[in-house]
């Protein structure tokens, strides 16, 4: 399989709404997958017009990397519906290999995520809202 | 065996040293393939290479990190050999002979190097039968049975440090002050290597309480021939990482630094060791005690540069391509005094990272300034690597007019948009007990404490 070939896979599975695809040719397998917009749980918009009704921002503090589970095989910190205390960790941001965490200065109910894991956030940009 | 020579490199790594390599192989005349992760796409040297493949996403595990898609761009670019750089995948030795089984040159060390360094006890073993001094303690990994572990200390005398087998750059490591607390440390120490490296093998040596931190620097042909390339003081460090480096290590000497760089010669030819090499040693009243040796480029490398005249880089991929050394140990000879601050974006206080968008990028000039960067105005930090953004490196004939050109030059340094460890760096370069020379590599720590202090108390805190 040459570089070539590799191109034109790519340019015929951009053209397609295929996710992903995978083909054979005698030794080699190549795996193409399409990189999906995050899964944010709810717009930027709908949020803000949340905000009006007295819930809390979360912000992120620092630009790095959301990560909404404490390691990839565990359930999220939060989810939405659910109760936190002041003080519950809500994310982590990674820097630079340094994790800083992200808590809940409000007790109350998370209202919505609008981030999805492993994206990248601004210092400043909305992260979540606690109602 | 002999190496399939090469014409066209891929560089598996990023930021500074991806172009620093780049730079050396295009000065041999070698074409280049920079593979990149999406974080690092819009990077400019990127575009100064002949050929460039993004390799995945930014996350390191999936891209710089991710060997198959590294052999997959060697393979689509028609690239012979594959040079890591330091970091990321340098001292895997899995890779390395994953790289050799393509086909290809892994322009570095041989596997069984990496791994015969890799094992720090079985490093330590290697070193006391090729005759370079060691840190007092067993050459064996030590029992899991307490009462011969007591021994062991009591015959070392405390403080002793307990280490892991696996570890190496300050990681997996507890200091032993007395006997009360060696039971709790050994059964921690062990669960940390388990977890951290795979292995609980831990092993225990004297704790020095104010060593320097002195390096060699080696190149050896891997057919027999080693050469050692001066010495470096990298005491300045930060929870075990450096901060600023020099060239050649002061207050020791000629004969004594030229006695233990014969050792580390001997050592490669001994090991058969191949490529650039740093045996890494603690000083303490004037007694030479090996630590590790790292089987890679180092970040310091330019200060060896600057006071050698040789392009070390251009060294190795000599070697690489099965080149014999041509220069023999008296032609290597050493001239004035070099200096290297490493400046990462960070805040110069708490040290939090601080990535994101430089605005100003001013960068120092003049007689014997160097910058290693590949950052500029309008550049990116990512928050996905290391924090290191570039590298100033003076010389000068002297330790003083290399000071003194040292200070000016990060006088004249602005980065804006994003906090760096400058200002840190104008402080320290100006300490007395700096200047003078011979720090220990716990003097920038109380340092540290000492500045922490005296401007919490101006802010009346």
């Amino acid at each position: 399989m040459d570089l070539d070939t590799i191109k034109a896979l790519i340019d015929s599975m951009a053209g397609s709404s295929r996710p992903e695809a995978e083909c054979r040719e005698g030794a080699w397998t190549l795996k193409l997958t399409r990189a999906l917009p995050p899964s944010a749980t709810q717009s930027q918009a709908e949020l803000s017009e949340a905000a009006q009704h007295g819930s809390v921002k979360v912000t992120s503090p620092l630009y790095g990397i959301v990560h909404l589970q404490p390691s990839p095989d565990a359930p999220p910190f939060v989810e939405i519906g659910q109760q936190v205390a002041i003080g519950a960790p809500l994310c982590v941001i990674e820097a630079m290999k340094v994790f800083n965490h992200v808590t809940a200065e409000r007790a109350g109910t998370i209202e919505a995520i609008v981030i999805g894991n492993g994206e990248e956030v601004d210092v400043g940009q909305l992260l979540m809202s606690i109602a | 065996m002999s190496r399939p020579a090469f014409t066209k490199v891929l560089i598996a790594n990023r930021g500074e040293i991806a172009l620093r390599i780049l730079r050396a192989c295009k000065s041999m005349g070698l074409e280049t393939v920079v593979v990149y992760s999406q974080a690092d796409r819009d990077a400019a040297y990127v575009a100064l290479a002949d050929q460039a493949l993004c390799i995945g996403p930014a996350p390191a595990s999936r891209s710089y990190l991710d060997q198959t898609a590294l052999l997959l761009a060697a393979k689509a670019s028609g690239a012979g050999a594959i040079h890591p750089g330091f970091g990321f995948l340098t001292e895997n030795a899995e890779f390395a002979a994953r790289v050799e089984q393509a086909g290809l040159v892994f322009i570095g060390p041989t596997p069984d190097n990496i791994r015969d360094m890799g094992d720090k006890i079985s490093a330590k073993r290697l070193m006391i039968e090729a005759g370079v001094p060691c840190v007092p303690g067993p050459d064996h990994a030590l029992d899991a049975d307490y009462d011969s572990s007591c021994a062991t200390a009591r015959l070392i005398g405390y403080p002793v440090i307990i280490k892991a087998a696996g570890g190496g750059g300050g990681k997996g490591m507890r200091i032993v002050a007395q006997e009360a607390e060696l039971k709790g440390a050994l059964s921690l120490t062990r669960e940390e290597a388990r977890r951290a490296f795979g292995a609980s093998d831990i092993y225990m040596e004297k704790y020095l309480a104010h060593p320097r931190h002195v390096e060699i620097q080696v190149l050896a042909d891997g057919k027999g021939q080693a050469l050692w390339l001066g010495s470096r003081d990298c005491s300045p460090q930060r929870r075990h990482q450096k901060m600023l480096e020099e060239a050649p290590a002061i207050g020791i000497a000629p004969d004594v630094i030229a006695e233990i760089g014969a050792r580390c010669v001997a050592a490669c030819e001994r090991l058969g060791y191949r490529g650039l090499g740093t045996f890494e040693f603690l000083m303490e009243d004037g007694a030479f005690f090996f630590i590790e040796m790292n089987t890679r480029l180092q970040v310091e490398h330019p200060v060896t540069e600057m006071v050698t005249g040789l392009d070390i880089v251009e060294q190795q991929i000599r070697v690489a391509l099965g080149e014999p050394l041509t220069l023999v140990q008296s032609d290597i000879t050493q001239s004035g005094h070099a200096f290297e601050c490493r400046i990462n974006a960070e805040d110069p206080e708490t040290f939090a990272p601080s990535p994101g968008v430089i605005t100003t990028w001013q960068m120092p000039g003049g007689p014997g300034v160097r910058i290693d960067s590949h950052a500029c105005a309008g550049y990116r930090v990512p928050p996905h690597y290391d924090s290191m953004i570039a590298k100033l490196i003076v010389h000068g004939d002297t330790r003083e007019i290399a000071l003194r050109r040292l200070a000016l030059a990060l006088d004249e340094m602005v980065i804006d948009g994003i906090k760096t460890n400058l200002p840190l760096h104008r402080s320290f370069v100006r300490d007395p007990q700096f200047i003078t020379g011979g720090v220990d590599i716990h003097f920038l720590e109380s340092w540290l404490k000492q500045a922490n202090g005296s401007r919490d108390q101006q802010h009346g805190a």
